[in-house]
């Protein structure tokens, strides 16, 4: 899958990580790879760029789940080790902390099972990419 | 052979097609099951609410029927009685993925496990979701959705 990452000057360096096709069992690895990559990069804020999916698999959200984590700074745990890495991601929504991950332009039947499966809350969820970058 | 549901009009003409079990047939199926939902009579919502419902059950017997190892995996799609009914069938060790507990989501988060998510989406998505052991097969799962 089509993967492109590209850094962003705003109020600080943001990197946008722009996902393109379908995301499922196949790919996500390959999103999780690429993330990683950036954060070994040096990346520490990350825009996810969701807009040209138009269909994300529940393996969709083990790669979200995944890349906030290591953009915590922590390991990707295994994935039935429980949700504790976004509960941490949803108490810097509330705590006033810039959570490090962000989303943007997620299309409706992706948001519908972002909510559907209860991961929406534990994202700031952007439509507009200016205003996303200039949000961290 | 489908049954009708609930001892309606006949169904019409089954859609079939059978694959194996690698990732990369995940976006095949998909497509197929899109253009027949669609063909059967289904609005866009209604044929997406399937895909993914199909998508998840099916990833599910890629990872924990074969466990990764080749397998094969049937789906057939029919419009019976104002519905769309799927049946994915394959030769993995028998499980009900519908004996999985749903998922608790008035529990801490930090105390939900993140399995299963597949199969609470397939059931949310869809009116009815049925195991059962074919003759020849090792389970057959069947997808209902009213369109």
């Amino acid at each position: 899958m089509p993967l492109t990452v590209e850094q962003v000057e705003g109020r600080v360096r943001v990197t946008v990580l722009e996902v393109h096709g379908d995301l499922d069992y196949s790919n996500y690895l390959d999103v999780i790879s690429r993330a990683r990559e950036a954060y070994d990069a040096g990346a520490r804020h990350l825009l996810i760029d969701l807009t040209d999916v138009p269909f994300m698999g529940s393996s969709g959200l083990v790669a979200l789940h995944s890349i906030a984590l290591l953009m915590m700074g922590q390991e990707a745990p295994d994935p039935e080790a429980g949700w504790d890495s976004f509960h941490a991601l949803g108490r810097s929504l509330t705590s006033g902390v810039q959570a490090p991950v962000k989303l943007l332009g997620l299309q409706p039947k992706v948001e519908q099972m972002l909510e559907r499966t209860g991961l929406k809350r534990f994202f700031e969820i952007h439509v507009d990419r200016d205003q996303a970058i200039g949000s961290f | 052979m489908t049954q009708p549901l609930r001892g309606s009009s006949a169904a019409g003409a089954a859609r079939l097609l059978r694959v194996s079990t690698e990732p990369a047939s995940l976006a095949r199926i998909r497509r197929f099951v899109e253009h027949e939902a669609i063909e059967l009579g289904a609005g866009q919502d209604a044929a997406a609410d399937v895909v993914q419902a199909v998508d998840e059950s099916v990833t599910n017997i890629i990872v924990h029927g074969y466990r990764g190892a080749h397998g094969v995996v049937e789906v057939e799609i029919r419009a019976v009685d104002g519905a769309l009914v799927v049946h994915l069938r394959d030769h993995a060790p028998t499980f009900d993925p519908t004996r999985v507990p749903r998922p608790d989501l008035s529990r801490p988060l930090e105390r939900r496990p993140l399995g299963g998510m597949g199969v609470h989406l397939a059931r949310e998505l869809t009116d009815e979701v049925i195991h059962r052991i074919p003759p020849g097969w090792g389970n057959e799962l069947t997808i209902i959705k009213r369109i």
